[in-house]
């Protein structure tokens, strides 16, 4: 039958391609078991367009961005969990020692508008010195 | 590459050894590409796939467990891959009983097209891409990345069955088609 002579030859190429060599019976189309040799032979050869010479530095490129990502990340929960924790213990101490600390709160108090305008002062000089960052061609 | 030296790399990698990772992208880009392509046919979407596959492997490389070749683990994501891209922006997928659906077309009236079967090579390409894609990734695994029947159900999630039955269907297929093509072609000499 012919769907048994494919697959003889299917599985006596199959067998060569391991490096089984078997002679081929007398029985097989010669013009079959050609145009096989000829598909194999093709099957094997890689394809006429691969990919484009940038493609591994782009690859690298989006591991880099993909690592400072997740390391900015890591970062920014670190410094969101100290803050946290600076908190608690500034507050735990001002309801422990509250009495203690009347007095400089009161100087807080009384000095309160420099603070801010200090606090804000060196916030603002850090988002500027981010934008004028993000700006510079040379950075 | 041997087990031991495979885990060394990983271990590399997992550490943060950027040229582990890039002699990682030097061995196994042919590999994704070639089956990316199989599935997702125009050329810079295929890069694009690729370039997301080695960013997913890079991801995931902790919880590789060697329970597979890491070709056959790194094959997998990128033909899973590929077929998300393509379900996604509904590229011809044919699924079931491709062989009802499916005739190759090598008889056109187009004169390109018959300067093309000219050249067995373009002829036999045009026609590869014809195929249903099941048919195009096992002959691709099997035979340009020598994966065998085992590895490519474990690539594919196909059963050893229908690999082997889609490898003999699609050969067959085009062996018909070809064979006619080398007739023409003595003939015309």
């Amino acid at each position: 039958m012919k769907k048994d002579e494919d697959f003889r030859i299917q599985k006596l190429l199959d067998q060569k391609m391991k490096g089984i060599e078997n002679q081929a019976p007398e029985t097989i189309d010669a013009e079959d078991l050609e145009a096989y040799e000829v598909l194999y032979g093709h099957l094997k050869e890689k394809p006429g367009q691969g990919l484009s010479l940038s493609f591994k530095s782009n690859v690298l490129r989006k591991i880099e961005t993909e690592r400072k990502q997740a390391s900015d990340t890591k970062f920014y929960w670190l410094l969101g969990f100290m803050l946290l924790a600076g908190m608690v213990v500034i507050a735990s101490l001002f309801l422990i020692f509250k009495d203690a600390l009347a007095p400089s709160l009161g100087v807080l108090d009384k000095y309160k508008g420099f603070i801010l305008i200090g606090v804000s002062a060196i916030v603002s000089f850090n988002l500027v010195e981010r934008k004028l960052q993000k700006h510079d061609p040379k950075q | 590459m041997t087990m031991v030296e495979e885990k060394k790399m990983i271990a590399q990698i997992i550490k943060g050894d950027t040229n582990a990772f890039s002699s990682l992208v030097d061995k196994y880009q042919n590999l994704i590409f070639h089956v990316v392509k199989r599935v997702v046919p125009e050329q810079m979407d295929a890069e694009d796939v690729s370039q997301e596959v080695f960013v997913k492997v890079y991801r995931s490389i902790g919880s590789f467990k060697h329970q597979s070749k890491l070709s056959t683990w790194i094959a997998k994501i990128a033909y899973l891959t590929a077929l998300n891209h393509a379900k996604k922006y509904k590229r011809n997928l044919t699924e079931d009983y491709p062989e009802a659906v499916v005739r190759l077309k090598s008889d056109q009236d187009n004169p390109a097209e018959q300067l093309s079967k000219k050249n067995t090579s373009e002829h036999l390409n045009k026609l590869i891409e014809q195929l249903p894609e099941q048919y195009r990734i096992v002959v691709t695994l099997f035979h340009l990345e020598e994966f065998s029947v085992e590895e490519i159900n474990e690539t594919t999630g196909m059963p050893e069955g229908t690999v082997k039955s889609y490898l003999y269907r699609a050969r067959k297929m085009l062996k018909d088609k070809i064979k006619d093509h080398l007739k023409d072609d003595y003939e015309e000499r």
